[in-house]
């Protein structure tokens, strides 16, 4: 609400109006099951997404390390040549 | 709720954690009720149209924006419900017309909230806002019971804030008068409209 209306005299008359109220044991209930819901839709999103998420996870570092495995033979292959050439 | 506290919620919300949900339930299921409870004059639908919203916002919750404002979102949602029961209930009116004459009709029963309303005070603002048309009782609700700023209100109510502005003016112009006339003539003839 902006200052200009905070002290208008009809709007306060309007906020005078008992604030009505739900019934509570309709309210929990649902709530509860909302709740549930709102659990069950979790867990599903996790075990359709864990597949996904372990290849997300996984797929860095197997190629960092077939990167090193490749620069660990390549400098061994290197090595050894220059090993037989100056035999 | 400060908007920190809100933008948090919001991303659990996101994450699908129900303690999230019990969080913003508590903080609107009340307000909620009774924007639907004003708006629509029926107890049962009101109930009917809350629990359709919590319901949404379960479906939803995955999908909402990073800064998503919950109560104007909450709003916005109730309000549609609340717009399509009105257009469902048109529609059923209209083809329950031609079944008119099979069926005894009288006035309906006095609602509960002519009970609620305790004293002839509130009685009496609760029926000239009753008697509003739909648009000005919902601009009213949104700016000055629930206090939403006119450009959340204009968001709920897909409009822009300059035109929530003029509503809400020529609804409160609107709301004086009639409740000036209720002191002059009593509540007879605004009953007479809400129904």
């Amino acid at each position: 609400m902006t200052p200009f209306d905070t002290d208008d005299p009809i709007f306060e008359r309007l906020k005078q109006l008992p604030l009505l109220t739900p019934d509570r044991e309709r309210s929990d209930r649902h709530r509860s099951r909302c709740r549930t819901r709102l659990s069950r839709n979790r867990r599903h999103r996790l075990r359709a997404n864990a597949p996904a998420e372990f290849m997300r996870s996984a797929v860095g570092p197997i190629v960092f390390a077939a990167f090193c495995l490749l620069y660990v033979v390549g400098l061994v292959t290197t090595a050894l040549r220059l090993h037989q050439l100056f035999q | 709720m400060d908007r920190d506290a809100e933008l948090q919620l919001v991303e659990r919300l996101r994450a699908g954690e129900p303690d999230a949900f019990d969080v913003v339930h508590a903080a609107f299921n009340g307000r909620l009720y009774n924007f639907l409870a004003r708006l629509s004059n029926r107890r049962e639908v009101a109930e009917d149209l809350l629990e359709e919203t919590w319901l949404r916002l379960v479906v939803h919750a995955r999908r909402l924006d990073r800064d998503t404002r919950l109560g104007a979102w909450l709003f916005t949602v109730a309000r549609h419900l609340h717009a399509s029961y009105c257009r469902s209930r048109l529609l059923e009116d209209s083809h329950a017309a031609g079944l008119i004459g099979l069926w005894p009709y009288g006035r309906p029963a006095p609602s509960p909230f002519d009970e609620v309303e305790a004293s002839e005070t509130h009685r009496r603002i609760a029926t000239v806002l009753a008697s509003l048309p739909l648009a000005y009782r919902e601009a009213l609700l949104l700016v000055s019971v629930e206090g939403l700023r006119h450009a959340e209100a204009a968001e709920v109510c897909g409009v822009k804030p300059e035109a929530m502005r003029q509503r809400v003016s020529r609804a409160r112009a609107l709301f004086a008068r009639r409740l000036a006339d209720t002191d002059a003539r009593g509540l007879t003839s605004l009953n007479e409209r809400t129904i």
